[in-house]
């Protein structure tokens, strides 16, 4: 229990990944409080989370909503006392598209809620951890925000822009004691690689087989990896760590 | 026993260092079993101190032969090797326009050939375990131009290149290498530059104002070491309070 009494906000927090992470805080001891849309989903992460013996507050929204994330940020402020810890880990991928057929809506899409997402998080917490004398965020990326993908290119620019994103907050925010890093995930069992793998096998096997470690990386090894850059790396901030199987060794 | 590497027999160089003596002590206080090795003999009163879960053996890791006494301590002593540190390695100051090739051999020689030699050695045991995670200590100089170590940093760029090479040859057999790149720690380097440019100087360079302790770069390794780093390999770790980002 080396996180009792601290607090992870975690966006995108009802599924995959987020649950994960949201799921392996709460085993250290940490409350939860998880801004996400879809209230059912929530409804059922905040019980098997409780179970855990921890608080865990749901916000129901959007983290392309600016007035949903501030108020979220807030409600949790408010609830715990304080955010030690923010992973924001809330994404969209993208269809399998050419670059010459792919709609500006689907192309916003992802930059809304993978970029302006992560942005509009961080714009909250940064002042909120500063106004406590410090914290962690983690932001979600992708092996995607590190090295080229072909036909998917607005979810490679979003999720380049995380990483971006990332390394300016770390330099501004570290003043105040706020280390900003990002997780950089290959093919993890998550609910977006198992969708994309079951619409495209093929792709799917292709892409797996430059993963040097030959396996599809486990949400919980997400997890620890944020549940490390959180706790443990209190010298690290803006930093690209890469939990991919060796995907970006190249 | 519990903790991170709990029943993990890790190999850590350089164990006698400033960096090297926290090193062993937070790797057994995480539950391994450490051999240690150093040319300083002070190493053994390292392992001394931490009493049956270490060992020590003199040994330059520059030395191949050495390295078959270090496996062969391992498995007698421990029965197998699951980790490897390659922490020793050596600094000094060099411009590009005076640096030797005999100066320059001797930092590829322990920074580099040393790291080489350690992973080539400890291979048939980690194969015979069906897994093992190897770390190498490098610096930010392996990201950058620091001028005034062209020697060491160059080893250390070196060093980043075999780090993903290993890890992508060795991840067929679950073996993983990745690499931990300081910034300014509270060892005799930083307190060498800080006698040149005082204190203030060094600290208002890194983002989070101040240097490192010794014990932050070691949670990053016991990290890439410990199983909760399953999925990562080839992995470049920044332990430098944002110098680089």
């Amino acid at each position: 229990m080396t996180l009792a009494g601290k607090t992870l906000f975690v966006t995108g927090g009802n599924s995959g990944i987020g649950l994960a992470t949201a799921l392996h805080f709460a085993r250290e001891g940490a409350d939860i409080a998880i801004l996400a849309r879809r209230a059912d989903s929530n409804a059922v992460a905040k019980a098997e989370i409780e179970a855990l013996g921890v608080r865990c507050l749901t916000i129901d929204g959007s983290v392309t909503d600016e007035t949903a994330v501030e108020h979220a940020v807030a409600a949790t402020v408010k609830a715990f006392g304080r955010i030690d810890c923010a992973f924001n880990c809330a994404g969209l991928n993208q269809s399998v598209t050419p670059i010459e057929s792919l709609s500006l809506e689907e192309f916003s899409a992802l930059m809304d809620v993978n970029a302006r997402g992560t942005f509009l998080s961080m714009k909250y917490q940064i002042p909120a951890m500063r106004a406590q004398g410090g914290g962690a965020i983690c932001n979600c990326a992708s092996a995607a925000g590190l090295i080229p993908s072909a036909f998917q290119v607005a979810y490679a620019g979003a999720k380049f822009a995380v990483v971006g994103l990332t390394r300016g907050a770390a330099l501004e925010a570290a003043k105040d004691k706020v280390r900003v890093n990002v997780v950089c995930p290959g093919a993890t069992t998550g609910e977006m690689w198992l969708q994309f793998a079951e619409q495209h096998p093929d792709r799917a096997a292709l892409a797996l087989a430059k993963h040097p470690l030959g396996r599809v990386g486990d949400k919980e090894e997400v997890a620890a990896a944020v549940l490390f850059l959180c706790r443990d790396a209190t010298f690290t901030t803006g930093h690209a760590l890469p939990v991919d199987g060796g995907r970006t060794t190249g | 026993m519990t903790g991170q590497l709990a029943n993990k027999v890790v190999v850590l160089t350089g164990a006698a260092g400033g960096q090297g003596r926290v090193a062993a002590r937070l790797l057994v206080a995480e539950g391994a079993r450490v051999v240690l090795t150093d040319r300083d003999p002070d190493g053994a009163a390292v392992a001394e101190d931490l009493g049956a879960s270490a060992c020590y053996l003199a040994h330059d890791v520059a030395d191949r032969d050495g390295w078959a006494r270090v496996v062969a301590a391992a498995n007698a002593r421990f029965g197998g090797i699951d980790g490897l540190v390659n922490n020793a390695g050596i600094a000094g100051r060099d411009t590009v326009e005076t640096l030797s090739a005999e100066a320059m051999t001797r930092y590829f020689a322990v920074n580099v050939i040393g790291a080489l030699n350690g992973i080539q050695a400890v291979l048939p045991a980690m194969r015979e375990r069906g897994a093992g995670a190897i770390v190498n200590i490098a610096s930010i100089s392996a990201l950058r131009a620091t001028p005034g170590l062209v020697g060491y940093g160059t080893s250390k760029w070196a060093l980043r290149g075999l780090t993903r090479n290993a890890a992508a040859e060795l991840a067929a057999d679950r073996i993983r290498v990745n690499l931990v790149l300081p910034g300014a720690v509270d060892v005799q380097m930083i307190k060498d530059a800080e006698a040149s440019v005082g204190k203030a100087g060094v600290a208002a360079q890194v983002p989070l104002g101040r240097v490192a302790a010794a014990e932050e770069i070691v949670r990053a390794t016991i990290f890439l070491l410990s199983d909760a780093a399953s999925y990562i390999t080839g992995e470049e770790l920044t332990v430098d309070g944002g110098w680089c980002a």
